[in-house]
């Protein structure tokens, strides 16, 4: 079967299963709940990660909106929309987690000696692996900054968390189409920036020569 | 190959299979089959794969690296901190209501109270009327709930219900809040309403309606009927007996009565009985024979009211007659003009319209019109006159000569044609005759400023001579 965008009912699929233990979770089920943390945190830290660009405070505010989704659940009434429901709750705990506390947000070049070691350490794993080309790495990860919530969210449940279209447009509430479009948005609007940074480069070079 | 599986369908297919889509095999075939002629798609889907390769080396990091799952767990049972109650889960008492649908339902109501309140206002002062200038005493008005009569004075408001009076030697020019004008003329009454299908009631006289703005146009009910403009200026009389005669200038006047309604074309008179019908009640207005009767009636009265084509020229001469005496010299010559219309050999009319654009200095017009008045009535003097006094003022003296002279063989007693003559021939340099004029007109007890000019002449006269002497 050709794959396609337009599916009916394509705003995530959600097995019988989830729907079990959503529905057990309702009924006090700690062991059901734990169940959906270990699916569901990943994506949920990705979501954190994307809007709060630090590591410490995207876990604390993942295990507070796990620990609020426990109190709420049992007022979810549309259990099918439950991925959604839960990234709203990491969204709203972000807000509140910048706006009640008034944290400032570190970015990645002002991280902890550990976080920045940890980082480094990767990184090099990751260039030993696979020759990538560094000036590129580091424009996208200075543009992931800048480009839209909306698209940065996308990139990093399609990347960090390795969600399909499926799951992402379950999240986000949003069509396949959507979630498609936003994620080719997303890389072009990256691409159109490395274009513009290499050119500058160039331009850089040719007067400094 | 290319053809069968394009570059577009490859894109696409590229897109699906970096997106981590499951492609079914015969797809991924063809796909690899475009990428290995297709140089540009290649190019394209090394590019893509670049950057995905990179993003995932890139956001690998922000991986989740510890499981939250018992930290989580651990901590079910304690209560979240900073945790805030709900509005769902407070406990609510009857009295309380969300702000939300209250302010919602306050700003509808304030919006609605409002504009009614906008618009009682503005249909308040829609019928209002203001005094914009008055003749003679200017008549009196009577406001709403007194008992005594006021003296018009500029600036004057009439409100619905107020009523004003003319008398024989008054004459009111009200303004309407929308730019429409009326004036109303000697020995009439009126009052201002603010019914919704006439703003004016006119119990008798003579109304002149200027319509400005014909989306407020000034509707005036009479005993014959209500007379609603179409875009116009008109002329409405009442006669004592309450019949209406409705003299259109421009546009058209929609009359309507008990007996049914008419529209009234520009330059036509139509005039009404007071009518006293009785329109098909209810119960008769499914028998056709009293429908019959009442449209007959009507027809009946209709072809009484239209008028000859002798009355129309004498009203509308009359009406011509009153607007120069009141100043109003356009509506003047727009009643002359209808006059013309009727009767082209009318000199009178067009007496009266070359008199109207004299007074408006217009003079090539008036010289026209006058030209053709007296060419119609050779023996009508004062016309000539006026032909003279045109002429004259524009400085055409040769022309105004045998005119001159026309009009004091005509009228020898009438000193001012003598002093006019002499004046032409002093400006055409002919001494003897204009001393002899000015002689002549001194014989005929002139009036005083015909005696000025008439001496001061015979000095001109002397001091030339004086001069050619020397």
């Amino acid at each position: 079967m050709e794959a396609n965008f337009h599916q009916k009912n394509d705003r995530g699929f959600i097995s019988d299963d989830e729907l079990d233990l959503i529905k057990r979770s309702q009924n006090r089920d700690k062991l059901a709940f734990s169940e959906l943390v270990t699916q569901h945190q990943q994506w949920l830290y990705a979501i954190a990660v994307s809007h709060l660009r630090n590591f410490r405070d995207a876990e604390d505010v993942v295990q507070e909106s796990l620990l609020h989704a426990w109190q709420k659940l049992p007022q979810l009434r549309d259990r099918k929309k439950f991925r959604h429901w839960l990234a709203k709750i990491v969204l709203n705990q972000c807000s509140n987690f910048r706006r009640g506390k008034q944290r400032t947000m570190i970015p990645l070049t002002d991280l902890g000696e550990q976080e920045k070691a940890y980082f480094e350490n990767k990184i090099a794993e990751l260039a030993q692996s696979s020759q990538l080309n560094q000036e590129m790495r580091e424009t996208i990860e200075l543009y992931l900054d800048n480009i839209p919530k909306k698209y940065r969210t996308v990139l990093y449940l399609k990347y960090v968390s390795n969600c399909s279209l499926d799951e992402i447009s379950g999240i986000l509430q949003i069509s396949r189409r959507n979630a498609a479009a936003r994620i080719h948005a997303a890389k072009r609007l990256l691409r159109k920036k490395i274009a513009v940074n290499q050119i500058n480069n160039k331009n850089q070079d040719r007067l400094s020569d | 190959m290319e053809a069968m599986f394009g570059c577009k369908k490859t894109r696409k297919s590229i897109q699906l299979y970096l997106l981590g889509e499951k492609l079914t095999d015969p797809e991924l075939q063809q796909m690899y089959t475009h990428l290995a002629v297709c140089p540009k798609c290649k190019k394209i889907f090394e590019q893509e794969l670049e950057l995905d390769n990179t993003l995932k080396q890139v956001l690998a990091p922000y991986r989740l690296q510890k499981d939250l799952t018992p930290e989580v767990i651990a901590h079910l049972g304690v209560p979240i901190a900073q945790h805030k109650v709900s509005v769902s889960e407070r406990i609510r008492f009857p009295w309380q209501v969300s702000l939300r649908p209250v302010l919602g339902i306050a700003i509808l109501v304030f919006l609605m109270v409002g504009s009614v309140i906008l618009y009682n206002h503005n249909y308040r002062y829609s019928h209002q009327l203001i005094v914009k200038t008055f003749r003679g005493d200017g008549g009196s008005y009577l406001p709403e709930g007194a008992t005594e009569w006021q003296p018009i004075k500029v600036g004057t408001r009439l409100n619905a219900g107020t009523a004003l009076a003319t008398n024989k030697w008054s004459q009111v020019e009200l303004r309407s809040m929308s730019g429409n004008e009326v004036w109303v003329n000697r020995d009439t009454r009126i009052q201002v309403t603010n019914a919704t299908s006439h703003n004016v009631y006119m119990a008798k006289g003579e109304l002149y309606v200027n319509e400005f703005n014909g989306n407020n146009a000034i509707r005036v009910k009479t005993p014959g009927g209500i007379v609603d403009p179409i875009g116009t200026s008109f002329d409405i009389q009442v006669a004592e007996n309450g019949a209406t005669i409705v003299a259109v200038m421009m546009g058209r006047v929609q009359f309507v009565n008990a007996a049914g309604s008419a529209v009234i074309p520009a330059l036509f008179l139509s005039m009404s009985e007071a009518i006293q019908h009785t329109p098909p009640t209810s119960k008769n207005i499914s028998d056709p024979e009293s429908i019959t009767k009442w449209v007959n009636e009507f027809k009946e009265i209709s072809r009484r009211s239209l008028r000859t084509r002798a009355e129309l020229v004498h009203d509308s001469m009359l009406l011509g007659s009153k607007y120069f005496d009141a100043g109003k010299y356009y509506d003047s010559i727009t009643s002359y003009r209808l006059v013309t219309e009727l009767q082209p050999d009318r000199a009178a009319a067009y007496f009266g319209i070359g008199r109207a654009y004299y007074e408006l200095k217009q003079n090539e017009s008036a010289l026209e019109a006058l030209e053709t008045a007296v060419n119609l009535d050779p023996k009508a003097a004062i016309g000539r006159n006026y032909l003279v006094l045109t002429l004259l003022r524009l400085e055409r003296y040769k022309e105004a000569l045998p005119h001159a002279e026309l009009l004091v063989q005509e009228v020898p007693t009438e000193h001012t044609y003598s002093v006019i003559l002499a004046r032409i021939y002093l400006r055409l340099g002919n001494l003897n005759d204009a001393e002899v004029w000015y002689q002549y007109s001194l014989t005929q007890s002139p009036c005083v400023e015909c005696m000025r000019e008439a001496k001061e002449g015979l000095a001109i006269i002397a001091t030339r001579r004086a001069r050619a002497g020397n």
